[in-house]
C-alpha cells in the first residue's frame, strides 16, 4: 500500500510537470504579422517613410476598383447607364445626402487621404534618426496631398470641416468648424506655399528617377495656381503657371502629329507633360492601377475569360459634346453643312443617317418602327455619307471617340483585329466584324482614350499611369488667366500651343479661328479645355468654376422635352437628367457626418 | 450509452480501493440474467471494496457475517450477509432514481442533481436514420432555448445561425462548441460519431467556461467504447435523393421577357430595348420548336426560353457508408468507426466526399491509473467551383435568352439585342476547375489518476490540425456558340491569352493546442452530506497560417502546376494567433441530496486584450430544492420528482471578429515609384487601449416535474440575461468610414425569456409512444446605449440626435429597443379623402396603402407637390419620377418633405424570431418505428428586396422574378383600357434603372418570415432477433426517411430560415438506410 502510493505520488509528480512544461509558457502578448502598430511606425525611420507611401495609396480609390465615381460623368461630357451604375441620384434628380456616388464615398475616400496626411504631417518631425532634408520632404508631400483632396472636397462640398491634426479618438472628427469656400481657399495657399517654400521638394523627377511619382515643387505651383483660378486671384495665377514651366514641364511633342494620341499610351506615362499622375503598374494584379479600360472600353477588348471581350460600356460619351468638336478648319461643326436639314429633323427621326449600307428587310422594318425617317436612306451610300461628318475634323476626335463607321483596333479573338462601328449591329465575328459595346441595340459613342488597342491591354486593369495634372491642362488655365488679367495675346500663344501639339488650326489662323476678343476667348478656351481633356476627370471642377455645369449637363435636348442623358448618336436619350435647384452647385454633406459630427447640412437639402 | 459513460464515471470517481484476494466470492447480474459489470461491492462498516468484473464476478477479503453493499447508479442498491457460499445478487433498476447522467463542463453530474439549466439531446437515435449532412440541422427544434436555422446547404460548406436564448451581443452571438474538450464548429464532427450533445443555457452550468460562454455552451460527445467485453460490429448505410426544396421561378419565356423589359422601359420613359420583329421571331419560334432554323439548329436552341434554375439544380442521390467496432478486452476498452459519405449536390460541380475516422481507446492501466487517446479526423474532396457567384451576379445575369448547352456547345446571348454581359451560368461553372481538399485530425491523450480515496487527477492534452488547401484556374477551353448565327463566339486561348492565365493556390492552416489539468475531490460525510470540488488550470494557443499564392504563364491550359508555368503574378499571406489562460474551479454541496448548492468562478486572461484588461472572473452560484424527496411531498405520492431550481452567474465573451483589436493597425498599402511598387503602411484601424471583457450575468429559475408514473415530464424555465460592455464596432460618420471602426465595449442588453418543454410517454401493452413538444420565447431589448432619441422641432428647426445616440443603419442599435431593429420608412397611408370641403389638399387624404393607383390618386399627388411638399427619393412626378404603380413614403417628421432620412422609424422588429417551437413523437410496435421532427420559429422579419427575384426595377440582361411577372401594377393614363392594365396589385409598376421610387428600404421590403418545418419523418422496422440469431446478426433494421419535407410559411423568397430569396437551394431528403450490427 506504502509502495503503491509512493509510486502514484512519483507518477502524479511525473504527470504534472509533464503538464506544467505546457502551461506557464503561453505568451499572451501577441501582435499581427503582417499589419504594423502604430507605435512601430513612428518609431523607425524606413516604416515612417513608407507610411508617406500609404497616404499616396489613397490615390487609387476608386480608381482601382468597382466602385466608379469618375468624374466626367458628371462633365456634360460623358454619361453613365443608369441601368448598371446606381447610386447617381444627383444626375437623375434626387440628390439626397444619404446617395452613394454622388456624395458619401468621395467625402470617406477623401478624407481618408487627408487623415492618412495628417498623421504623417504631424508624426513625421518628432520621427528618430531621420535625414532632416528628407523628413521635410515628406511632410510637404504628405501636405501636397492633403491639399489635393481638400481642393476637391471644398469644390464639391463647399462648406467643409478643415481637419489638420492626426487621428487619436473617432471623436476627434465631431463638433468642428466649417470653413466657407473662400476660407478653405485661403487655407490651401497657404498649406502649398508651405510645400513650394520648402527647398528640398524637388522642382522636378526625370523620367528614369527611382522616386519618380512622388509630390514635386512644379506640382505644388500647378495645384496653388488652381487654387488662385478659383480666387480670381488671376495674376498670382499667372505666376504660378509660369513656375510650372520654370520647373521643366512642358508638352509632350515627341511622337510629331500623332503626339496626342500617343501622350497617353505607356511609353509616355513619364514623359515632361506630366505633373501629377497616379502612378500604375500591372505588377500587382491591379491593386496599383486604374481601370479605365476595363470601364471605357468595349466588348472588342480582349476576352475577360468567359469569352466575352472586357470592356464594359458603363461609361459613354455624349453625342451634344462630340458634336462641339470643331471641323479641322477651326470653323464650328454643323450637322447641316454635312447633311442638310439634319438639325430640324427629331431625334428619332434622323437615325436613318447613321444606319449600315444594306440593311436586310428586318433590320430595315425595326428601322422605320423606331420612327427613322427611311425615305432619306441610301442603300449603299449611307456609310460614305455619315463619315464625311466625322472625317473632317478636330483630330483631337478620333483620337478620343469611337466614332461612328471608324475602325478600332480589338483583341476579343486572341489576335488584335479591326472592327468598324456599324448599326445596326451584327456579330463581331466574320464576316462584318463588327465592333460591340454592351449594348448592341443601341448605339452611343464610346472612348478611345485610356483603352487598350489590340492585344495591348489584355486584363481589366491599366499599368498606364492616369494624369490628375498635366501641362496641357495648365497651359489652358494659365490662358484663361492671362485672357482674364487682359493679356489676350499671351493668353492666345498658349492656347495655340495646345492646338498646334494637337493638330489643330491655330488660333488667330483663319477667318473661323479668328479671336474677337476677351469673351470670346474664354468660351473657346472653355471648349478647348473640354476638346483636350475628355476622359481625365479634371473639366468637370472646371465646370463648375465657370459656373456653367448647369447649362451644359442639364440641357433640353430631345425630341419630347428630355433633358440631355445619355443619349444614341442621333440625340436620342436613354436616360435623362433633372436639375434639382441651385444647391445643386455644391454636394449634400452626407447624412451620417450631419448626424454623428454634428455638421451644418449645406443649404437646400433635406 | 449512459449505463457506459456512467460506467466510465463509476470507474473514476466511485470506486477508490485496492481489489485484494478475499474469500467473499460472488456474481452480479442484471434483470435480463446479463452480468453486470463495474458494481461496487465494499464491506459494510469498511473502505475495503472491489469491482466487479467483465463476468460480473467479484472477490473479496472477509468473514462469515459480514454485511456486503452492492451499488450500481441507476440501480437500487442492495445489502447482504456473507454466509459462507457464493453470494448470487440480481440488481434492479431503481424507478425512483432519474439515472441520466448529463455532460457538464469538465465532469458529468446525474441530471437530478443538476442546479443549473442543461438541456440534453440523445444524438445517437438522431444519428442512427437522419441522412443529415450537418449537425446542426438535426438539432433543429429539438430543445427549448437552443434556436437553429439552417442558413446552408452546399455541400461540405453547410452554414446554420445557432443561438441560445436569443442574440445578447453585437457580434459573434453563436454559442462555445466543444467537440470532446475541443472548440470546433459542428461542421467538424461525423453526426455518426456523436454520443450525447449537452446544452448548457444558464450561468451556472456555463460560468466553469468564463470566456466565450456567454453566448452558452455546447458540449458534444463522440462515442466511448464499452466495457461489457463483447465486440460490435456495426454497419449503417444511408441513401438520399437530395432535391432542392424550392425552385425559384423566373419568366423562362424570352418573349415574355422581352415584352415585359419594354413594358418597363416605356413606363420608365426611356427607350425600349427589344424589337417587335425579334419578339415575333421568338414567338415564331416557339410555336414549332422542332424546326430547324436558319443556321442549322432546331428553333428551340436556336431561340431559347431557358429556366436556367431547373438547368442547374437537379436531384442527386446521396450515399453514407459507416462502420464502427464497440469493444472490449480485459482492461481496455475501444471504439473506432470510418465513415464514407459522398454528397454529389444538387448543382453541377458542387459535390464533395468526405472522409471520417475515429478511434477511441481508454486503459486502466492499475486500479488508480487510466490513461488513454481520442483520435479523429477527416479528409474532405470538394469539387472546387465558384457555386457561390450563383447567389450573385452570374445568376442574376441569366437570363432566357441564352440556351445552355446543345451538342458540345456551350450557349452565347443569341440576340443581338440583349446586352451582351448576359451570363450562361452553366458555362461559367463548367468552366472552373480545380481542387479543395480539407484536412483535420485531432488527438487528445488523457490520464486519470485517482488517489487518497476522495481525489482524483485528470490530464489532457488536445491538439488540432486543421488544412485548407484550394487550388483553382480556368478550366481548358469549351466553346460557345450562338446558335441563332451559327457562329463560334470564342476561342482557345492565344500565347498571349495564355500569359496572362493564371492558377491560384490558395491555403489555410490552423493548429491549436490545449492543455488542461483538473483535480477532483468527492466526499460524503454523515451519510447526507455530499461535498466535492473541482479545480483545474488551462492554456489554450491557436494560430492560423494564410498563404496566397498565384503563378501565370500557362504553356498549355493543362499543364497547371506551377512547375509549369512562367510568371509569378503574387505571393501573399497572413498569420493570425491567440492565447488564453485559466484558472477554474467548482464546489458543490448536497444535503440528503434535498438541498443541493453549486458555485463555481473561472478565472481568464485573453490576448485580444491588452495587458491591464486582460483578465476576468467570472463565479455563477445556483441552489436546488429536490421538493419531491421530502417527507410531506413522498406522502402525496404525485410527483416522480419535483425540483426548483435557480442560479446566477456571470460569463464573459471575447469572440470578436479581430485578434488585435486593442491595437491601432497599419494596413500594408503600397504605392509605385519609377515603376515599382514600394512598400508602405496605412493606417487602417482605430485602436482602443481600453478594450475589455463583455460580461453577461443570467439569472435563472427552473423546475422541472415528473409525474403520473413518470409518464408527464416538463420543464419551465424563466431566465433573465444582461449583457454589458459589449464588443462592438460603432458605425463611424462617413468622415472616418473608410477606417476601421475600434471594437468598444458598449451598450446592455437584456434578454428576457420563457422556455417551456413538456414530453408524454406512455406504453398500451407493446405499443410504446412519446411526443415531446417545446417552446421558447425570448425578448431582446437594449437596455443601456447613449440615451433616448430625441427629435423633434424647436423654433421652427428639426433636430435629431440619432447620430449620437444609435449606431447602424438599416438594422439600429438604439436604447429601448431590440438590437438591430429595423429602421426604415414607413409607407404614406392616408384615407382617401383626397381633398378638404375647401378644396384644399388634404394631408392625410391620399391613397390608403401609400400607392397611387387611380387617377385621384395621382391628383392628390399633385396638388401636394403644388403645394410645397415634396416626395422623396424621386422628387418629380412623372414616368421616370414617381408615377402611377409607385408607393410613396410617409412624413413622420412633419417637415412637409416625405420619405427623406428623418422620416425613418423604428419597425418593432428585427430579423431575430421572438419565438421558437419543436414538437417530435415517436412510436413503435412490435419492430416498427415512427418518428417525426417538426421545428419552427416566429415574431421576425425579413427584409428582402431582390433583383431578378421580387424587385419591380428591372436591370437590363438581369432575370425577373415569375411572381412580379404574373402581378404587378399596370396604368397607362393613355390608354386606360389597356390589356395590361392592373391597379390592385401588391406588387409595384415595373421599372428600370433610374427611377429610385422603390430603391430605398422602407416597409416595402419586410416580409413576415413566421415558418414552421417538418424536419424529419422516419418509419423503419427492426427484424425479430430470433430470426436474426441464425444470421450471427444481433440487430437489423431498415428505414426510410425525410428530411425538410414540409414548409409552411408565407415568405415568398427561397427560404425563411436562410431569410434569402436566392443562395444555393436548400435541400430536401428522400432517403432509405440500413443498420446491422454483428
Amino acid at each position: 500500500m506504502k509502495n503503491s502510493i509512493k509510486k502514484l505520488y512519483k507518477r502524479l509528480a511525473l504527470t504534472t510537470g509533464l503538464g506544467l512544461c505546457f502551461m506557464g509558457c503561453v505568451n499572451m502578448d501577441l501582435t499581427p504579422s503582417d499589419q504594423a502598430a502604430s507605435g512601430a511606425v513612428w518609431g523607425n525611420a524606413t516604416m515612417a517613410e513608407q507610411s508617406v507611401n500609404g497616404v499616396y495609396n489613397m490615390l487609387y480609390y476608386g480608381y482601382n476598383d468597382a466602385w466608379l465615381g469618375w468624374w466626367d460623368t458628371w462633365s456634360y461630357m460623358m454619361d453613365l447607364d443608369a441601368n448598371w451604375v446606381g447610386g447617381f441620384g444627383s444626375l437623375l434628380g434626387n440628390n439626397t445626402s444619404t446617395n452613394d456616388r454622388a456624395s458619401t464615398r468621395w467625402w470617406q475616400v477623401y478624407y481618408a487621404g487627408i487623415f492618412r496626411a495628417n498623421d504623417v504631417i504631424e508624426n513625421m518631425p518628432n520621427v528618430p534618426n531621420m535625414d532632416e532634408s528628407e523628413r521635410s520632404r515628406l511632410v510637404s508631400e504628405a501636405r501636397f496631398l492633403r491639399s489635393w483632396w481638400y481642393y476637391r472636397l471644398n469644390a464639391l462640398y463647399g462648406n467643409i470641416p478643415y481637419y489638420t491634426k492626426a487621428l487619436t479618438s473617432t471623436d476627434d472628427t465631431k463638433n468642428a468648424k466649417q470653413c466657407t469656400q473662400d476660407e478653405m481657399w485661403a487655407n490651401l495657399v497657404t498649406d502649398l506655399t508651405l510645400c513650394i517654400e520648402d527647398k528640398n521638394l524637388p522642382d522636378k523627377y526625370s523620367s528614369s528617377d527611382d522616386n519618380y511619382g512622388h509630390i514635386t515643387k512644379g506640382a505644388a505651383y500647378a495645384l496653388r495656381g488652381i487654387v488662385y483660378m478659383w480666387q480670381k486671384q488671376w495674376q498670382k495665377a499667372i505666376n504660378d503657371f509660369q513656375s510650372v514651366k520654370d520647373c521643366g514641364y512642358k508638352l509632350y511633342t515627341g511622337s510629331g502629329t500623332n503626339s496626342y494620341k500617343q501622350l497617353f499610351k505607356l511609353a509616355n506615362e513619364h514623359c515632361d507633360e506630366m505633373i501629377f499622375s497616379i502612378q500604375c503598374t500591372d505588377k500587382d494584379n491591379g491593386s496599383s492601377s486604374h481601370q479605365k479600360n476595363h470601364f471605357y472600353g468595349s466588348r472588342c477588348l480582349p476576352n475577360d475569360g468567359s469569352g466575352v471581350g472586357l470592356g464594359w460600356t458603363n461609361y459613354i460619351v455624349n453625342p451634344r459634346f462630340v458634336d462641339s468638336y470643331e471641323n479641322a478648319d477651326g470653323s464650328p461643326f454643323n450637322w447641316d453643312d454635312y447633311i442638310p436639314g439634319y438639325s430640324s429633323m427629331t431625334p428619332k427621326a434622323r437615325a436613318v443617317y447613321f444606319y449600315r449600307d444594306g440593311l436586310t428587310d428586318s433590320e430595315y422594318a425595326n428601322a422605320e418602327k423606331n420612327g427613322a425617317d427611311m425615305s432619306k436612306y441610301l442603300k449603299s451610300g449611307n456609310e460614305a455619307r455619315i463619315l464625311k461628318a466625322y472625317s473632317n475634323r478636330d483630330p483631337r476626335l478620333g483620337a478620343s471617340v469611337v466614332t461612328p463607321y471608324s475602325i478600332y483596333s480589338g483583341g476579343i479573338s486572341g489576335v488584335a483585329t479591326n472592327y468598324t462601328y456599324r448599326f445596326p449591329y451584327r456579330t463581331l465575328n466574320a464576316p462584318t466584324y463588327d465592333y460591340a459595346t454592351d449594348i448592341t441595340a443601341m448605339a452611343y459613342y464610346t472612348n478611345r482614350k485610356f483603352v487598350g488597342e489590340g492585344m495591348e491591354l489584355i486584363v481589366n486593369y491599366s499599368p498606364v499611369d492616369l494624369p490628375l495634372i498635366r501641362y496641357g491642362q495648365i497651359l489652358l488655365l494659365w490662358a484663361e488667366a492671362l485672357n482674364e488679367a487682359g493679356q489676350t495675346d499671351e493668353a492666345v500663344n498658349k492656347v495655340n500651343e495646345v492646338r498646334n501639339r494637337a493638330g489643330a488650326q491655330p488660333l488667330n489662323s483663319n477667318t473661323y479661328t479668328q479671336v474677337a476678343g476677351k469673351d470670346d476667348l474664354k468660351q473657346r478656351i472653355m471648349k478647348e479645355s473640354h476638346w483636350e481633356l475628355l476622359a481625365e476627370d479634371v473639366v468637370f471642377f472646371d465646370e463648375l468654376r465657370w459656373k456653367t455645369w448647369k447649362d451644359l449637363k442639364f440641357a433640353t435636348t430631345d425630341d419630347n422635352g428630355a433633358v440631355n442623358g445619355m443619349s444614341q448618336w442621333w440625340g436620342k436619350v436613354t436616360y435623362s437628367y433633372k436639375w434639382g435647384g441651385d444647391n445643386y452647385w455644391i454636394l449634400p454633406i452626407p447624412a451620417n457626418a450631419v448626424q454623428i459630427d454634428h455638421l451644418t447640412q449645406n443649404p437646400g437639402y433635406n | 450509452m449512459i449505463k457506459k459513460i456512467l460506467f466510465l464515471f463509476f470507474a473514476v470517481f466511485a470506486f477508490t480501493a485496492y481489489a485484494q484476494n478475499g474469500n467473499i466470492t460472488g456474481k452480479v447480474k442484471d434483470a435480463n440474467d446479463e452480468p453486470l459489470i463495474g458494481v461496487s461491492v465494499i464491506l459494510k462498516g469498511s473502505t475495503t471494496g472491489v469491482m466487479t468484473d467483465l463476468y460480473g464476478n467479484f472477490s473479496l477479503k472477509g468473514k462469515v457475517g459480514d454485511v456486503v453493499q452492492f451499488s450500481f447508479i441507476g440501480m437500487v442498491s442492495q445489502e447482504r450477509t456473507f454466509n459462507g457460499t457464493p453470494i448470487l445478487v440480481t440488481m434492479k433498476e431503481d424507478p425512483k432514481v432519474l439515472d441520466e447522467v448529463v455532460v457538464v463542463g469538465y465532469g458529468t453530474q446525474k441530471k437530478v442533481n443538476l442546479t443549473g439549466s442543461v438541456s440534453t439531446v440523445d444524438f445517437k437515435d438522431q444519428a442512427l436514420s437522419r441522412p443529415v449532412t450537418t449537425v446542426a440541422n438535426a438539432l433543429s427544434g429539438m430543445a427549448a432555448g437552443l434556436n437553429i436555422m439552417t442558413t446552408g446547404s452546399k455541400p461540405n460548406e453547410e452554414s446554420a445561425s445557432v443561438s441560445i436564448r436569443g442574440i445578447g451581443t453585437l457580434n459573434t452571438s453563436s454559442p462555445l462548441i466543444l467537440v470532446d474538450g475541443m472548440e470546433m464548429s459542428l461542421n467538424q464532427i461525423n453526426p455518426n460519431d456523436i454520443a450525447t450533445i449537452s446544452i448548457l443555457k444558464d450561468a451556472a452550468s456555463c460560468a466553469i467556461y468564463g470566456n466565450r460562454a456567454a453566448n452558452g455552451v455546447i458540449l458534444v460527445t463522440t462515442k466511448r467504447g464499452a466495457m461489457d467485453g463483447k465486440i460490435s460490429v456495426t454497419y449503417s448505410g444511408k441513401f438520399s435523393l437530395n432535391t432542392p426544396a424550392k425552385l425559384i421561378r423566373q419568366v423562362s419565356n424570352y418573349a415574355d421577357y422581352m415584352e415585359l423589359f419594354n413594358e418597363a422601359s416605356e413606363g420608365s420613359g426611356t427607350a425600349t430595348l427589344y424589337s417587335q420583329s425579334n419578339i415575333d421571331a421568338w414567338r415564331a419560334a416557339e410555336k414549332d420548336p422542332n424546326g430547324i432554323s436558319a443556321s442549322g439548329y432546331p428553333n428551340y436552341v436556336a431561340y431559347p426560353n431557358t429556366d436556367w434554375y431547373d438547368v442547374l439544380y437537379n436531384p442527386k442521390w446521396m450515399q453514407e457508408h459507416s462502420v464502427s467496432v464497440v469493444g472490449s478486452e480485459k482492461r481496455t476498452s475501444y471504439s473506432f468507426s470510418t465513415t464514407y459519405l459522398n454528397n454529389p449536390g444538387i448543382a453541377p460541380n458542387s459535390g464533395m466526399q468526405k472522409y471520417y475516422m475515429r478511434s477511441n481507446m481508454e486503459s486502466k492501466i492499475s486500479p488508480f491509473l487510466t490513461a488513454g487517446i481520442r483520435a479523429w479526423g477527416y479528409h474532405t474532396d470538394q469539387e472546387r467551383n465558384n457555386i457561390d457567384n450563383l447567389t450573385g451576379t452570374e445568376m442574376k445575369k441569366a437570363n432566357p435568352g441564352t440556351y445552355p448547352l446543345y451538342n458540345g456547345y456551350y450557349g452565347a446571348v443569341a440576340s443581338t439585342e440583349e446586352d451582351a454581359s448576359a451570363t450562361n451560368p452553366l458555362y461559367f461553372i463548367d468552366t472552373q476547375d480545380g481542387a479543395k481538399k480539407q484536412t483535420k485530425f485531432y488527438v487528445n491523450p488523457f490520464v486519470k489518476i485517482d488517489f487518497l480515496k476522495h481525489f482524483n487527477f485528470t490530464y489532457n492534452f488536445y491538439y488540432d490540425n486543421f488544412r485548407d488547401e484550394q487550388t483553382y484556374y480556368n478550366s481548358d477551353y469549351k466553346p460557345r456558340m450562338n446558335f441563332l448565327s451559327g457562329t463560334v463566339t470564342n476561342h482557345p486561348a492565344t500565347s498571349a491569352e495564355l500569359a496572362e492565365a493564371k492558377v491560384y493556390d490558395w491555403r489555410n492552416y490552423e493548429q491549436s493546442w490545449k492543455s488542461n489539468a483538473v483535480l477532483n475531490y468527492s466526499q460524503k460525510f454523515g451519510g447526507k452530506h455530499d461535498v466535492s470540488a473541482m479545480g483545474g488550470y488551462e492554456e489554450y494557443r491557436w494560430w492560423q497560417r494564410v498563404i496566397d499564392v498565384c503563378k501565370k504563364g500557362m504553356v498549355n491550359p493543362t499543364l497547371i502546376d506551377f512547375n509549369a508555368m512562367t510568371t509569378p503574378s503574387y505571393l501573399s499571406g497572413y498569420t493570425r494567433e491567440l492565447a488564453t489562460r485559466s484558472w477554474f474551479g467548482r464546489v458543490n454541496y448536497a444535503y440528503d441530496s434535498r438541498y443541493l448548492f453549486e458555485a463555481n468562478i473561472r478565472y481568464d486572461g485573453s490576448s485580444r486584450f491588452a495587458k491591464a484588461n486582460r483578465w476576468g472572473a467570472f463565479p455563477s452560484f445556483s441552489a436546488g430544492w429536490r421538493i419531491s424527496e421530502e417527507e410531506f411531498m413522498k406522502d402525496l405520492n404525485l410527483f416522480d420528482n419535483l425540483k426548483l431550481r435557480a442560479s446566477w452567474g456571470k460569463l464573459g465573451n471575447s469572440a470578436i471578429n479581430s485578434y488585435y483589436a486593442y491595437q491601432s493597425l497599419y494596413a500594408v498599402k503600397n504605392y509605385v515609384f519609377g515603376d515599382d511598387v514600394n512598400s508602405g503602411f496605412g493606417m487602417s484601424s482605430f485602436s482602443n487601449s481600453n478594450l475589455q471583457w463583455e460580461t453577461t450575468a443570467v439569472t435563472n429559475i427552473g423546475l422541472d416535474v415528473t409525474t403520473l408514473k413518470n409518464r408527464l415530464n416538463g420543464t419551465i424555465e424563466w431566465y433573465n440575461k444582461v449583457t454589458n460592455g459589449i464588443l462592438y464596432q460603432p458605425s463611424l460618420s462617413t468622415t472616418l468610414a473608410y477606417f476601421t471602426s475600434p471594437y468598444q465595449n458598449i451598450a446592455e442588453v437584456t434578454n428576457r425569456g420563457l422556455e417551456l418543454t413538456l414530453g408524454w410517454q406512455d406504453n398500451l401493452r407493446d405499443f410504446h409512444y412519446s411526443v415531446n413538444a417545446n417552446f421558447s420565447l425570448n425578448k431582446n431589448e437594449v437596455t443601456k446605449y447613449k440615451g433616448a432619441l430625441k427629435r423633434g422641432w424647436t423654433n421652427g428647426v428639426y433636430s435629431t440626435n440619432i447620430g449620437d445616440v444609435s449606431t447602424g443603419g438599416n438594422q439600429r442599435v438604439l436604447e429601448g429597443h431590440t438590437i438591430n431593429e429595423y429602421y426604415m420608412l414607413n409607407l404614406y397611408k392616408g384615407n382617401g379623402s383626397y381633398f378638404n370641403a375647401d378644396g384644399s389638399v388634404n394631408l392625410n387624404g391620399g391613397p390608403k396603402d401609400g400607392m397611387i393607383r387611380t387617377e385621384k390618386d395621382m391628383e392628390w399627388l399633385k396638388a401636394m407637390v403644388a403645394a410645397g411638399y415634396s416626395f422623396y427619393p424621386a422628387k418629380t412626378i412623372g414616368k421616370n419620377g414617381i408615377w402611377y404603380g409607385d408607393v410613396i413614403y410617409a412624413d413622420s417628421n412633419g417637415d412637409k418633405v416625405y420619405g427623406n432620412d428623418n422620416d425613418r422609424n423604428f419597425q418593432n422588429s428585427s430579423s431575430k424570431p421572438k419565438y421558437y417551437y419543436g414538437l417530435q413523437a415517436s412510436a413503435n410496435w412490435k419492430g416498427f418505428d415512427f418518428a417525426m421532427s417538426w421545428a419552427g420559429a416566429a415574431g421576425f422579419k425579413i427584409s428582402w428586396w431582390e433583383q431578378s427575384l421580387n424587385s419591380t426595377r428591372l436591370t437590363r440582361c438581369y432575370g425577373i422574378g415569375q411572381d412580379v411577372a404574373n402581378d404587378h401594377y399596370f396604368y397607362d393614363p393613355e390608354n386606360p383600357s389597356d390589356p395590361r392594365t392592373n391597379i390592385n396589385s401588391q406588387n409595384t409598376r415595373l421599372t428600370i434603372g433610374g427611377t429610385a421610387q422603390t430603391e430605398t428600404s422602407s416597409q416595402l421590403w419586410l416580409h413576415n418570415g413566421n415558418y414552421l418545418k417538418l424536419k424529419n419523418l422516419t418509419v423503419g422496422y427492426t427484424f425479430p432477433s430470433k430470426w436474426m440469431q441464425k444470421l450471427y446478426v444481433q440487430n437489423l433494421r431498415i428505414y426510410a426517411t425525410g428530411e425538410n419535407l414540409l414548409t409552411i410559411t408565407k415568405f415568398k423568397g427561397l427560404d425563411p430560415e436562410m431569410a434569402a430569396g436566392n443562395g444555393y437551394f436548400p435541400i430536401r431528403q428522400y432517403a432509405f438506410g440500413i443498420n446491422v450490427t454483428f
